[in-house]
């Protein structure tokens, strides 16, 4: 009750109400393959320490949720962590290992000794998780998140 | 006993104890290192000192910014609650935790530790124990880079290496108005225009940004600090939350704020005051090591570093397939095995995608492409048969300094002799110890020497402002341009003297070999030239740079280089250098280099140059 409780939390609250807030990275849309949208301008940047991206982070950014103002929990931490890792995340995937897909079973809280079998289903249903080149971060979510319930040794870590 | 020491005893026997110890320790602490450093405060011309934070909310006193004895009477009086109501004295030991924790131990006071919601929560969720510092390296092609950036990791309790990418990021970087062009950027940057501000972000968007979408490679120092060290810290970056900075480009930059923030983690830490006019990100991670705070870095490879590496683990054939399928080419890999054709599908996902971001191609074509590829290789049930990059085994922190002193004798074929003295802001030329930079790759920055015979007539000799090259070879994956800019002034052989040149010097071309072992560079050039030499009128030369330069072992290399520029429209047709040189790095700050040249203007000379140089 509790899990289905915070499936409802995670796929309504947060990630609806802040759509239109992309920019601080706690709108789940982020693609694969973004291109030079999320390239920078490389010399300046080099040459001077100018940050690339936007400036929006302060001293709080990313330790408060997405309302903004509790910490930021678990799955929130899980979210972003998927919409900022979009392309390595895939490429993991394919090859069922690498160290971002390790960080995404360690932040999904998935024991050690069960880091294999997600793995495996992460590789054997890399099509069913990034169904196209425009799937979302926040369906790449829902999409593992199904996989890993309907998975006798990952199904208690659902969301 | 003298009479002086009388008089203080019977001051100290006499006086309320409190009251004389309150007096005199706020009038010592506001000189103290520690006081100063937590106000960001710099001797000034205009006051006695200045701080470094703009912001009016950083400071208790209306005059705070230039008077740090101010700022501490206000600071404690709002700690003492004069005036003030129950929740505001709370609100404001939280506003500045580093000053309340420091100065509860050095004033006299009955203060109750506050009740920080808003920061307790933050520092909840980073759970610091301990830091790092990050150290992107210059990305390939473009030496201007060197002067990078850096930043600090925030590491948590219990982080595993599966976790680190989750850490916080500590960045201090400038605010640029994003409507200002390349120059006025430039401009405003080295004049203090911009803002600067910290900021803390997951490290995985660091780490994307740099090895991956501007492929450098990054190298981690951890940092020997106790957890309480990290504590307090965090208790200062808690106060800079809103703060401002005026930021230069050279010396005010994120490397010296990154220290003047690490150096709160100890009373007796000083990291900012020794440095330099320029605070170079390599010379960062050096102050940090004369101060013993360094562990043995580890290292991230670029994305460009990984590719080039996963290429040379395939055969020809192997690398054929995977650059057909990058181009879009129908491929038939049957007749590899399993293994063989991951490792193609995987590197023909990397070449791809790393052109993706390199050229900007168009997300459009090129996304279905890259999905698919990654679909394809997820049908194959093996582990990637790559290797990863080894780390290399000097870290950037062993190389050379980044400023140069050198003492010359120079031998000229007239039998003539003059001694000289030459600096060198920073960086590395293609002759200097190459380890812990990148090869094939120089930049120098305010480069001058000048110059004193035995009668003492002086000159200079050189100036020049910047001296840049860029060797990067074509390899099996990477298609490279050299080039190289110079500008500046030197002297050139006039009839029986040698006269002075402004100019402005352009090339472009290839190179061939390794950098790190012999290497090859052919420049077609482009030049300017005024001054003495061409009588003061202005003059195009056309024609080439080329050299070779051979790194015989860690310490020795050997260049032969020249220039030949054909003049258009004056009285002589051309001018041209020839260099024969050789370095001998017998310490890593130390070096001895032999020169002989040949030279052509008007007239030609010969010149023999023994130069010891010291980096700094």
């Amino acid at each position: 009750m509790k899990k289905l409780i915070a499936v409802a939390a995670i796929s309504l609250l947060p990630f609806t109400s802040v759509m239109a807030d992309q920019d601080i990275g706690c709108g789940l849309g982020s693609m694969v393959f973004a291109g030079q949208e999320g390239k920078v301008v490389k010399v300046l940047g080099a040459t001077t320490n100018g940050t690339s991206g936007n400036q929006t982070f302060g001293i709080t950014f990313g330790t408060l949720g997405c309302d903004g103002t509790g910490p930021v929990t678990s799955s929130e931490k899980l979210a972003l962590f998927i919409d900022g890792n979009m392309d390595n995340l895939a490429r993991d995937m394919s090859k069922g290992e690498g160290e971002t897909l390790s960080t995404l079973a360690t932040v999904w809280g998935v024991a050690e000794q069960d880091q294999a079998t997600f793995n495996e289903v992460a590789q054997g249903n890399f099509s069913e998780v990034f169904t196209s080149e425009n799937v979302t971060s926040q369906a790449v979510l829902e999409n593992l998140n199904s996989l890993m319930s309907n998975n006798v040794a990952l199904a208690t870590y659902t969301l | 006993m003298n009479i002086k020491s009388k008089i203080l005893a019977i001051l100290f026997i006499y006086f309320p104890s409190s009251l004389f110890a309150t007096v005199y320790s706020l009038d010592n602490l506001a000189q103290n290192r520690y006081w100063l450093q937590l106000g960001h405060y710099r001797t000034a011309t205009l006051s006695d000192w200045k701080s470094e934070v703009d912001s009016h909310n950083f400071f208790l006193a209306d005059n705070g910014k230039i008077d740090p004895r101010a700022e501490l009477q206000a600071t404690v009086d709002t700690f003492n609650g004069e005036g003030l109501t129950k929740y505001q004295v709370n609100q404001a030991m939280c506003q500045f935790p580093a000053r309340f924790t420091w100065l509860k131990s050095k004033v006299e006071n009955d203060w109750v530790d506050p009740n920080c919601v808003e920061f307790n929560k933050w520092k909840s969720v980073i759970e610091p124990e301990g830091i790092t510092l990050v150290f992107p390296t210059a990305f390939m092609n473009n030496p201007s880079s060197m002067f990078g950036h850096t930043l600090l990791r925030i590491d948590a309790k219990n982080q595993t290496r599966n976790k680190e990418l989750v850490a916080f990021a500590v960045n201090f970087a400038a605010e640029p108005d994003a409507d200002d062009n390349a120059a006025t950027y430039a401009f405003k940057g080295l004049v203090g225009q911009y803002p600067g501000n910290f900021s803390l972000m997951p490290y995985y968007r660091k780490v994307r940004e740099y090895n991956d979408l501007e492929s450098r490679d990054i190298w981690e120092y951890k940092l020997k600090l106790t957890p309480s060290e990290v504590d307090l810290i965090l208790l200062h970056l808690w106060e800079l939350q809103f703060a401002t900075f005026d930021y230069y480009f050279i010396d005010e930059n994120c490397s010296y704020q990154l220290l003047g923030l690490l150096q709160l983690a100890r009373e007796d830490l000083d990291l900012t005051s020794s440095f330099s006019m320029h605070a170079i990100p390599s010379d960062t991670v050096a102050a940090l090591r004369d101060n013993q705070l360094l562990d043995e870095p580890n290292y991230r490879p670029a994305f460009g570093t990984k590719l080039f590496h996963f290429s040379e683990q395939m055969t020809d054939q192997e690398l054929q397939a995977a650059r057909d399928i990058k181009d879009g080419k129908s491929v038939d890999l049957s007749g590899f095995t399993s293994q063989k054709q991951a490792s193609i599908l995987e590197m023909a996902y990397e070449w791809l995608n790393f052109e993706f971001y390199d050229q900007g191609l168009s997300r459009k074509s090129i996304a279905p492409r890259l999905t698919n590829l990654l679909i394809q290789r997820s049908k194959i049930k093996l582990p990637s048969a790559f290797t990863q990059p080894l780390q290399p085994e000097i870290s950037p922190e062993l190389g050379h300094s980044s400023s140069r002193l050198g003492l010359s004798i120079n031998g000229y074929d007239d039998n003539a002799t003059r001694y000289s003295l030459s600096y060198r802001l920073a960086y590395h030329d293609l002759l200097d110890k190459s380890a812990g930079f990148i090869p094939g790759a120089k930049i120098s920055f305010l480069d001058i020497e000048a110059s004193i015979n035995n009668d003492l007539n002086s000159r200079i000799e050189r100036l020049y402002l910047i001296d840049a090259m860029s060797l990067a070879p074509d390899n099996r994956i990477f298609t490279s341009w050299s080039w190289n800019i110079r500008i500046g002034y030197d002297r050139q052989v006039d009839n029986s003297k040698h006269s002075g040149r402004w100019f402005t010097q352009g090339g472009y071309g290839k190179s061939i070999g390794d950098p790190n072992a012999l290497h090859a560079y052919f420049l077609a050039s482009f030049e300017l030239n005024g001054g003495d030499i061409t009588n003061n009128s202005v003059e195009v030369g056309l024609g080439s740079e080329l050299g070779t330069v051979w790194q015989v072992n860690n310490n020795n290399k050997i260049a032969l280089t020249g220039n030949i520029m054909w003049l258009v429209d004056t009285d002589v047709d051309y001018h041209n250098q020839l260099n024969l040189a050789w370095n001998w790095a017998f310490d890593t700050d130390w070096a001895l280099r032999s020169k002989i040249s040949h030279q052509q203007w008007r007239d030609e000379d010969v010149m023999a140059k023994l130069t010891l140089f010291h980096y700094f």
